[in-house]
């Protein structure tokens, strides 16, 4: 039978080793989680950066007018003769014609994202912290909109309104604020449940201040990521839109524009079509890997708060 | 004769943090018929303690050394032969019934399913006892009660369920991890009375983890009184109560509140509590978890 | 004959009546409470989870508007008073939350945290804010090192000095404290409360404790409400209600609440069995029908 004596242990002197090893660390949750997130970071920058550095840089790097037509040149493979990507049925250099092509699809990618993310917040904001007839209406029209069949409405609206770049940068943005949207609204209306929202209230601050002052930054940062992984859709939508032929018209060569002026020619002149379309999945794979591994660092920071 | 022997057991925990090491090097034993009460604040290891002992802390997460013996099988390092006990020879009392209970499944087939840890039975056996465990824990109705489920009860009833469901499998320990801290005053006097008599008719070991000195008071033999990952005083639990030896147990009787004795009619005793230099003691550092 | 001088109430809960919608219905959650608080004193409402204390403690912040009655604060009824008018008001009623983790901001520092009440009242200059700031700060024993600091880096007593400090920002003549301390450890809200004792005792100000603690309310209040079910059961000065309960429920909660000290003998089921033998208003036993 034990019987436990009355014991007071004092502080003792040193504590026993550890018996985590290395191997043990290096398996754990923690560790991997950590690897992973850093390692999509990593991966993600290199990527994008692979493609939105050049495209950026396309005017002051020593690229052939993407214009510029050279019959006897058509058709040249990849790598030959001075043309990285090799050329067009007219003779165009298609690097070229990718990179400038590329800085007019980055730039509507990037306008229609701020536009949508802005609308998409704002509204999201506004229904979920008010509720009421403000959320109702606002969540009708994103229920509306995400029933809508995605493409017809963007040709819809190209086709009546003329697909100019502002057009068919409003368009996009249109087609993508609902998801922001619903995102901020779910943040906001977590948030409000909890007492420093009602802190705020009983401090006697009005509504839209709270809103602004206490809510919305403890949420951006995961709508932000979100919003980053619609560039890569915003891209996309474009080339679609470009490839339909309802996308800027000439002489703006966008990446859709350049795979559909390429499409007849796939099985003889691959590159045509394949290069651009390579370039585009690395941005979006790009995108997708940084904002992926940004999300998990905001959400284990998170935790750990 | 022992039903648990914990010697020197240890668990880390790798966190983004950094290694934590949340129990160091605790003993501590529990025989049959006996409660033996973890107590101690919130970050002291004690649940730690008690989720390790039953290994249902993430194998990616703590390391656990030492050794902790259970009905022959050492926890720590046979986890293999372990696997095979818990729910049988040892099982849980969950804190939080709510979160314990799968809200989709009825309180007769999550049961049920308890039941059938022990052995496959035929079904109106199955019942049979389900029913036999209900009433064991003293539920009204328990015919009615099978075909409920968690969200259609109170929180005394499904930590009644709770205990039923542990109770399955005529278990030899059971690990009640602060089994009455969510519910209010009033009905965790029927479970702590509950648990009592349970044990005095079954003769099963108790390890009560818990952050209330009263709740500790009432059920336990001995009590280990656990900070920062070890035990700085062990007793038993009247003699803790009444002349505690170092600062920390001193600290934790005095920040309770005082109501004095009372059975039921008058007050008995009114205590002047003795006036306790609560500052002179090292409490909570003032200066941040991250100086 | 000479007529005793009115009393100088800061809060007076006249009759309140405040219902939930619900599904098919509402839900009187407050049914026809009234109690008064006189400038300076401590009252205190305890009763079981649900039984509307909290429910009260919001409607006198005005986070909830009553069905009916009135809540005359300082002289003024604000139970229906629309938000314009009740604006300016509100600063002179604060509240101090329950949960520390999630009642401050979590993107704010301290500083920050504590100095918008004061931006509130009028105080332009942001190097005044911050000076004001950090003299509350001190005052609830927080560090200097402490002001730039965010919530996540506080543990939970200290983040409940912030939450106090900042109410005290607002220059209020109540404050309401909602369980307060019942989410921290025994000997931090043994401190905690020792910090508004300190605070009434340096500046007068008028307290409203809601609490399920009797114990805690034994220490620190001048009157007690008892509370179940929405209605009142029982009010008086605290020494009569908690040493000689009239109401059954008062004393099923007297019972309940374990002092550690007053318990003697080895494991005392008599205690708890006693407690079984108090008619209870809320039988432990019954099941609440979710239908």
């Amino acid at each position: 039978m034990t019987i436990l004596n009355r014991t007071s242990l004092a502080a003792e002197g040193l504590s026993k080793p550890s018996a985590v090893t290395r191997s043990l660390l290096r398996r754990s949750a923690a560790a991997r989680r950590e690897r992973s997130a850093k390692v999509k970071m990593i991966l993600g920058a290199i990527l994008t950066a692979l493609v939105v550095l050049p495209i950026v840089l396309a005017q002051v790097l020593p690229l052939p007018d993407p214009n510029a037509q050279a019959i006897v040149k058509r058709f040249a493979p990849p790598l030959s003769g001075g043309h990285l990507f090799g050329t067009d049925q007219l003779g165009r250099d298609i690097l070229s014609r990718v990179l400038h092509g590329g800085q007019v699809s980055l730039t509507i990618g990037v306008l229609a994202v701020v536009i949508s993310g802005f609308i998409g917040i704002v509204l999201g904001a506004l229904a979920g912290f008010f509720g009421g007839w403000i959320d109702s209406i606002i969540s009708r029209l994103i229920e509306a909109q995400l029933s809508l069949p995605l493409l017809m409405m963007l040709l819809l609206v190209v086709a009546l309104f003329g697909p100019s770049i502002p057009v068919i940068t409003f368009v996009i943005a249109i087609a993508q604020w609902p998801e922001p949207a619903r995102l901020t609204r779910s943040l906001v209306l977590v948030e409000r449940e909890k007492p420093y929202v009602q802190s705020a209230r009983v401090l006697g601050l009005p509504q839209l201040t709270t809103l602004v002052r206490h809510v919305l930054p403890n949420i951006i940062n995961q709508v932000i990521v979100v919003v980053l992984l619609l560039l890569a859709t915003a891209v996309l939508m474009e080339s679609a839109l470009s490839f339909l032929g309802a996308g800027p018209q000439r002489p703006f060569a966008t990446w859709g524009r350049i795979i559909s002026d390429g499409q007849e020619f796939i099985t003889t002149s691959w590159w045509l079509v394949t290069l651009p379309g390579v370039v585009i999945a690395v941005l979006v794979v790009g995108v997708n890997l940084l904002a992926d591994g940004v999300r998990d660092r905001v959400r284990r920071r998170k935790v750990e708060s | 004769m022992n039903v648990l022997e914990v010697r020197d057991l240890s668990i880390e925990l790798m966190t983004t943090a950094g290694i934590i090491r949340a129990v160091d090097g605790v003993s501590f034993s529990i025989e049959a018929g006996q409660t033996v009460t973890i107590i101690g604040e919130s970050g002291s290891g004690k649940s730690t303690t008690a989720m390790g002992l039953l290994r249902l802390l993430p194998e990616d997460l703590a390391v656990i050394s030492g050794h902790a013996i259970l009905s022959g099988v050492d926890v720590v390092t046979q986890a293999k032969a372990f696997a095979k006990l818990r729910g049988r020879a040892v099982a849980l009392i969950p804190q939080d019934a709510m979160t314990a209970l799968s809200p989709v499944h009825t309180i007769g087939k999550q049961l049920g399913q308890a039941v059938l840890r022990k052995g496959p039975l035929p079904k109106p056996a199955l019942r049979e006892r389900s029913v036999e465990l209900l009433t064991q824990v003293r539920i009204p109705r328990p015919e009615d009660q099978l075909g409920k489920y968690p969200h259609q009860l109170s929180g005394g009833m499904l930590q009644r369920v709770l205990i039923a469901m542990a109770l399955a499998a005529d278990p030899v320990l059971l690990v009640a991890d602060e089994p009455t801290s969510a519910l209010d005053v009033t009905v965790q006097a029927g479970i702590l009375d509950l648990l009592m008599e349970l044990q005095e008719r079954t003769k099963v070991a108790i390890l009560m983890i818990t952050h209330d000195l009263g709740v500790a008071r009432l059920i336990s033999d001995t009590i280990h009184v656990m900070k920062d990952g070890r035990f700085v005083e062990s007793g038993e639990v009247e003699q803790i109560v009444a002349q505690p030896e170092t600062d920390y147990s001193r600290k934790l009787l005095a920040a309770v509140p005082r109501l004095g004795r009372w059975d039921g009619e008058n007050e008995v005793v009114a205590q002047p509590r003795e006036a306790v230099d609560l500052e002179a003691v090292d409490l909570e550092a003032v200066n941040g978890v991250n100086p | 004959m000479s007529q005793s001088p009115e009393p100088d109430l800061v809060l007076s809960v006249k009759n309140l009546v405040v219902d939930y919608a619900v599904h098919g219905g509402t839900f009187r959650a407050v049914d026809d409470v009234s109690f008064d608080i006189p400038r300076g004193a401590t009252v205190a409402i305890v009763g079981e989870s649900g039984c509307g204390k909290s429910t009260i403690a919001k409607a006198i912040v005005r986070l909830l508007k009553p069905a009916s009655g009135a809540i005359v604060l300082n002289g003024q009824d604000i139970a229906q008073m629309p938000a314009r008018t009740l604006r300016p008001l509100r600063s002179k009623v604060q509240m101090v939350f329950q949960d520390p983790y999630g009642s401050l901001d979590p993107h704010l520092t301290a500083e920050d945290i504590v100095g918008e009440p004061i931006g509130l009242r009028g105080v332009r200059s942001a190097k005044d804010r911050r000076a004001e700031a950090a003299r509350l700060l001190d005052q609830v024993g927080l560090p200097a090192s402490a002001r730039g600091r965010r919530p996540s880096e506080f543990s939970g007593g200290q983040r409940q000095r912030i939450g106090i400090a900042r109410a005290l920002a607002s220059r209020p003549d109540l404050l309401v404290c909602d369980e307060a301390t019942s989410a921290l450890d025994v000997s931090v809200q043994a401190q905690v409360l020792q910090l508004l004792a300190d605070i009434q005792q340096q500046s007068g100000l008028t307290y409203l404790m809601i609490s399920h603690n009797l114990g805690v309310v034994r220490e620190n209040s001048s009157t007690v409400v008892v509370m179940s079910r929405g209605q009142v059961v029982e009010q008086g000065p605290t020494e009569q209600v908690i040493n000689a309960p009239r109401m059954p429920y008062t004393r099923a909660l007297r019972a309940a609440a374990l002092d550690p000290l007053a318990i003697v003998g080895r494991k005392p089921r008599e205690v708890v069995s006693r407690l079984n033998k108090i008619e209870f208003l809320e039988d432990p036993t019954l099941l609440e029908d979710a239908s």
